[in-house]
């Protein structure tokens, strides 16, 4: 059930209007606990025993971390730790360790382990990264333990967010759980809009752009440079209106059921520099890998070698979060390396004025280019296809049947110009100062101009497979 | 929209809906006003092959690609003159298209006829409710359940057809839900200009021309058909599986397999079709090409009450030369020399059917 299906804007209207029509807190909260296993068991029934597996054992971890002594404490976190990455161990990792294990027993002889046929549970990455963080955060007493089983069981499941995130944070979303949200504090109209650009990004952009990357992953050797360039920076288009469009979406339908979830992008492609760039893109994961891995490593307090490690340490274990591939692992490396070569630079006092304020004018565009050639590997399915395409930017190659028309590079200033435009004027903001009847009749108007841009088939959003 | 209760005020909660609804209904209407969708792209290029010399054209033929790859309006033609009856026709048909497809072509069609047409021809079929055939992998099947062509014929009219083949159909229920919704969600899509946009800058970006429709509408297979693409796999499917072709065609000389029930059948469908026909002063002639797998049912069909003609070519006894392996291209498909052969029988049939009345 995507956000962007019919059957959603119906199964949303019926939880939407039993939700406000229920007039107790406890209710309504029930409520959402079934309608989010709902959603759920639409992917897949079988794996609503696995989120309730994960959601059981950090519980009880959780409660036992509360009253428990440090030893009694530690072995806790341990189990809860253990659980939630051994289910992704096995879901998610099993089969590329196996697989990776298998080329090393090859080159030495030995014979084969067999791989698994196992389906990745959708959104597992997600769920138990965000139920990990709150046995920790119990665990290191800054957050107290909950008590109410059905109020944490909806912390993990909440619907909005299930699948795609933002990742919530136990100490961001459980205090809401105690209030009784009152409609009259909903923002409709602003959270209307914000539903809608997240509907045009998914379905109108990043659905369109998709079987342009899609074609051209078919054959990446088979286009001229200038094609090459353009399909890199569309597809950094592609996944930025994908997943920040699914996170506009969550943020819009959380709030309509009256709750808040925190900002997942803040215009990333904006960015001046690729520091800047990771803490606008994916924030909730981001400031998770800071909370819980680059600071706990030591962050940028143990010296600068080992800050350079950390961070190159982190990115390599956020490669390796989004895909089981070491294609993903090398897009995490490549970004680590960015970060590296970024901090250096700032560190380095002896820099010119002048390359400074070069640096400074080609902050944005390189930002922009680099990220996007690192897709190339968070994109390909196999390195010699990375390699196609990296040499690909490079290559002579002059233009083949297969070649991208320059109209495309003006689609992307289009884009640009709407993504800058939108920082400036903030639509979901504005949306609050027109009368609600003018809004409703207005927000008819850019439906209808949104639907006839959408790309009719069925695509799923990109991080679904994380 | 009022932050307040939902239900505290009914009355202005309606009026936001209707405001809501109205500047939908109006943004809709509106681009499709600005931007109207024109035919896909390939039933387009057919339309204006057509109407390039329309109204020299007193036939046209309407069906699947059995009779756009089988039917040589040029060889007709000249059968039917070396019979004593002079025609000009042009072939409409086209790969993938359906009953119900080709009926929303033929409307079309008949809204302004060419001058002089006399005769429709159309190919029998099961009205089947699918959207779209199946295809070897999942992407493809995506793109043609949601392509253009998918969309265009889905007008309330042959909605509600096709909802009745649904309904009379022996799916499951699930299935028939399933199916239904797609349907309505196509029709939804067409009346409110879903993706038309979207398809009208892609076409504009991804210009490819189309080749032009020549040999009025046929299309018949060329040595690239035989290796690439889908129509390959098909046919090496078929030259892979000749034992089973041989079988097939021995089950179509079976008797016991003329029991098929015609229960299932969209009766009212079809004699829809016919009035519409009739009524735009025209008459129709159903044809039933030689097909690759056992029809008796659609051959039972020619004693139904008020069925007009139909030109039955599904025996493999009565037409030997159709069914063999040198002049077939696949299952479902004759190769040019069959094409030829069949396009002299059906004017053949055509002839005498026209001369019996």
């Amino acid at each position: 059930m995507l956000f962007t299906e019919t059957l959603f804007f119906f199964f949303f209207a019926v939880v939407f209007a039993l939700h406000w029509g229920l007039r107790g807190h406890v209710a309504r909260k029930r409520l959402l606990l079934t309608a989010s296993y709902v959603f759920y068991a639409a992917w897949d029934w079988r794996f609503c025993g696995l989120i309730l597996l994960s959601t059981l054992i950090d519980f009880v971890a959780g409660r036992r971390l509360g009253d428990a002594e440090p030893r009694s404490r530690r072995f806790w976190l341990l189990v809860s730790v253990i659980t939630n990455l051994s289910l992704l161990g096995v879901f998610k990792y099993f089969n590329f360790f196996v697989e990776s294990a298998n080329s090393l027993f090859g080159l030495i002889g030995l014979g084969e382990v067999r791989s698994l046929d196992l389906i990745l549970p959708v959104g597992i990455s997600f769920y138990t990264f965000q139920t990990m963080s709150y046995t920790i955060d119990v665990y290191r007493r800054r957050l107290d333990p909950i008590s109410n089983f059905s109020d944490f069981a909806l912390f993990v499941s909440f619907f909005p967010q299930l699948v795609m995130g933002p990742i919530l944070r136990a100490s961001g979303f459980l205090p809401q759980l105690q209030k009784p949200r009152r409609f009259e504090n909903v923002p409709v109209r602003s959270l209307l809009t914000l539903f809608l650009i997240g509907f045009v990004k998914k379905a109108c952009v990043a659905d369109n752009i998709a079987p342009l990357v899609d074609n051209f992953y078919l054959n990446p050797g088979g286009y001229d440079v200038a094609s090459t360039w353009i399909v890199i920076v569309f597809y950094a288009v592609q996944l930025y209106c994908d997943f920040s469009g699914y996170t506009d979406m969550a943020i819009a339908v959380a709030g309509l059921l009256g709750y808040q979830v925190p900002r997942n992008f803040a215009f990333p492609l904006l960015a001046s520099n690729i520091s800047d760039f990771w803490r606008r893109w994916h924030i909730s994961f981001s400031s998770w890998l800071r909370d819980y891995l680059y600071i706990p490593l030591g962050g940028s307090r143990k010296g600068p070698v080992r800050t350079y490690v950390n961070l190159t340490l982190t990115m390599l274990l956020s490669g390796l979060w989004h895909g089981a591939g070491w294609t993903f692992i090398t897009w995490g490396a490549l970004n680590g390396i960015g970060l590296c070569v970024h901090r250096l630079y700032e560190r380095w006092n002896g820099a010119p004025a002048a390359l400074r304020r070069v640096t400074a004018a080609l902050g944005w565009p390189l930002t922009v280019f680099w990220f996007a050639f690192t897709l190339v590997f968070f994109r390909s399915q196999t390195f010699s296809d990375a390699w196609a395409v990296t040499t690909g930017l490079l290559s002579a190659q002059q233009a083949t049947p297969a070649s991208i028309g320059p109209t495309y590079a003006l689609w992307f200033v289009l884009l640009l110009a709407v993504h800058w435009i939108s920082r400036r004027t903030e639509p979901s903001r504005q949306a609050t100062r027109v009368p609600a009847p003018l809004f409703a009749f207005a927000f008819g108007i850019l439906c209808a101009i949104a639907l006839s841009f959408v790309r009719m088939e069925y695509r799923p959003f990109i991080y679904f497979q994380f | 929209m009022p932050n307040r209760r939902p239900g505290s005020n009914v009355s202005r909660s309606l009026q936001i809906a209707l405001l809501f609804a109205l500047g939908l209904w109006l943004g809709s209407s509106s681009v499709g006003v600005i931007a109207p969708e024109p035919p896909p792209p390939a039933i387009d290029e057919r339309l204006s092959a057509l109407s390039r010399e329309k109204d020299s054209y007193d036939t046209l033929l309407f069906g699947s690609s059995r009779l756009y790859r089988g039917v040589d309006p040029a060889v007709f033609d000249a059968e039917a003159a070396r019979r004593g009856r002079a025609t000009r026709s042009f072939n409409l048909a086209f790969a993938g298209m359906k009953p119900h497809e080709a009926n929303a072509l033929l409307r079309r069609v008949l809204s302004d006829p060419p001058a002089k047409l006399r005769y429709v021809l159309i190919e029998i079929g099961d009205w089947s409710p699918e959207i779209s055939e199946p295809l070897p992998n999942q992407r493809a099947q995506n793109a043609e359940r949601y392509s253009a062509r998918a969309l265009a014929w889905h007008d309330s009219s042959e909605l509600l057809s096709v909802l009745r083949s649904l309904w009379r159909s022996d799916r499951s229920p699930t299935e028939r839900l399933d199916l239904a919704l797609s349907h309505i969600s196509h029709w939804g899509a067409r009346l409110l200009n879903i993706g038309s946009a979207a398809r009208a800058a892609r076409r504009e970006v991804d210009a490819k021309p189309l080749p032009p429709t020549s040999r009025r509408g046929f299309t018949p297979y060329v040595r690239a058909d035989y290796r690439r693409g889908f129509t390959g796999g098909f046919r090496r499917q078929f030259v892979e599986s000749l034992d089973e072709y041989k079988a097939t065609l021995e089950a179509m000389r079976n008797p016991e397999a003329a029991d098929s029930p015609l229960a299932a059948y969209n009766h009212t469908a079809l004699a829809a079709q016919i009035a519409s026909v009739r009524a735009a002063g025209l008459e129709v002639i159903y044809v039933l090409p030689p097909r690759g797998e056992p029809t008796p049912h659609l051959s039972a069909l020619a004693a139904q009450r008020d069925m007009p003609t139909l030109l039955d070519f599904s025996s493999p006894d009565r037409y030997p030369e159709l069914f063999t392996i040198e002049h077939r291209f696949d299952y479902q498909h004759l190769n040019p020399l069959g094409a030829k052969i069949f396009s002299r029988r059906l004017a053949e049939e055509f002839v005498r059917a026209v001369e019996a009345r």
